[in-house]
């Protein structure tokens, strides 16, 4: 079971993750805090979810105790801000679980180890007319498991698998506040270049992508971000496109 | 419309003196671009005049723009436009298969979610922003909508 004071002899900020909501099982600590009014930064932490959410309303596999499932009420921002932000926040979680183990980012913020999946971050908002009320920060981490069904056995990673080690959710939980709270400072005063510094964490930099559009698989080679966090994908000819969203599936696996 | 036409056409209004442009096909296909905002893609969405105003249902009627766009997208009465103030894939309902948000004819509150817009992964929920009627529901399930797009038709109650 999570263990809260030992989460706080962690924790060394001042917002982020201060307020902390602890469920056994929920259907969606995300929807925890879209549907209820909290403090800003505060965060809500499940030891099992039964319906996390990942891209397209594909399940994440959850099993209890073992991973880290959090979401965080972070305070509404312009939705421009929003689409670097969900970029660059891959960075804060790359830049903590690189202390434990080698990990790495596929677009737009899947934090992959060994070329396979060991973390997903998804946002959701509440946008009313053109005012974001709410932004919800969501991520799981593969962190001491080490049994996956069969049909992720292949793509699925954790801190665990990769290192042989076991690891406490509450000390990577705080230390993820922890740099939460400086980088997002960083990046609300523009300090925080995406561009350049997606070419230290990106898995696949200069390297063969594949692109599903309607079925078809397209190989590109990845040419890094545009600044507002699009992925720029070239094909053979060298001809450039930029990957937003829509139509374009983003399941590289070239 | 192609997406190659589109980004055709995003070049040359691109390089152009035009700051906004809207294209309407026979079979209702319809394409806005604007270059009002720095974000050419994802941009935030003008206050609208009935955002500003939600409790007047006569509000949309005052602004210059919308005596043109009655006519052409046939709004009757008080209706309303609801557009989508990010470009994305529109979704109807929470996940794939759950039953959709709302269905034409319902009343909804202020607050309410009407749809999804995802764009890079970020799941935006496009609340009412007034307590209305859902005359059409534009949008269609999974398919791309560009920014300022018409996803409801919406009238205040």
């Amino acid at each position: 079971m999570f263990d809260e004071k030992l989460y706080r002899e962690f924790l060394a900020t001042e917002n982020f993750g201060r307020n902390i909501l602890v469920f056994d099982e929920t259907d969606s600590t995300t929807a925890r805090l879209l549907d209820s009014e909290t403090p800003y930064y505060t965060v809500a932490s499940a030891e099992s979810q039964t319906a996390g959410r990942g891209r397209s309303g594909r399940r994440w596999v959850s099993e209890s105790g073992v991973n880290l499932y959090f979401s965080v009420n972070l305070p509404p921002m312009k939705i421009e801000d929003l689409l670097a932000f969900n970029i660059a926040i891959g960075f804060a979680v790359c830049d903590v679980l690189r202390e434990y183990a080698d990990v790495n980012l596929k677009w737009p913020n899947d934090i992959m180890a060994g070329g396979k999946k060991l973390g997903g971050i998804l946002f959701e908002t509440a946008i009313s007319g053109s005012v974001m009320d709410k932004v919800i920060l969501g991520i799981g981490i593969n962190v001491n498991m080490t049994e996956f069904p069969p049909e992720i056995n292949e793509i699925a990673a954790s801190l665990k698998t990769e290192t042989g080690r076991t690891f406490s959710r509450e000390e990577i939980l705080a230390r993820l506040m922890n740099g939460f709270e400086s980088f997002s400072d960083l990046f609300f005063k523009g300090r925080i270049n995406i561009v350049e510094e997606w070419k230290k964490y990106s898995a696949s930099l200069d390297k063969k992508i594949a692109l599903h559009k309607n079925g078809v698989k397209t190989v590109f080679t990845e040419k890094g971000i545009t600044p507002s966090g699009f992925l720029i994908a070239e094909d053979e000819r060298g001809v450039k496109t930029e990957i937003v969203t829509g139509d374009i599936g983003y399941d590289f696996s070239g | 419309m192609e997406l190659k036409d589109i980004r055709e056409l995003i070049r040359f209004i691109d390089k152009s003196e035009i700051k906004e442009f809207e294209y309407e096909t026979e079979n209702g296909e319809r394409v806005y671009i604007s270059k009002k905002d720095d974000t050419p893609v994802f941009a935030a969405a003008p206050a609208t005049a009935y955002a500003q105003a939600p409790a007047a249902p006569a509000a949309p009627a005052a602004a210059p723009a919308s005596a043109v766009e009655s006519k052409e997208t046939g709004l009757t009465g008080n209706q309303v436009e609801i557009k989508t103030p990010i470009v994305g894939t529109f979704y109807e309902a929470p996940s794939p298969g759950a039953e959709p948000f709302i269905k034409e004819g319902d009343t909804v509150k202020k607050g309410q979610t009407l749809c999804i817009v995802e764009a890079m992964k970020i799941m935006n929920e496009i609340e009412a922003e007034f307590d209305c009627k859902i005359v059409r529901k534009i949008g269609q399930n999974a398919k791309p909508v560009e920014y300022g797009e018409v996803i409801f038709i919406a009238e205040p109650v």
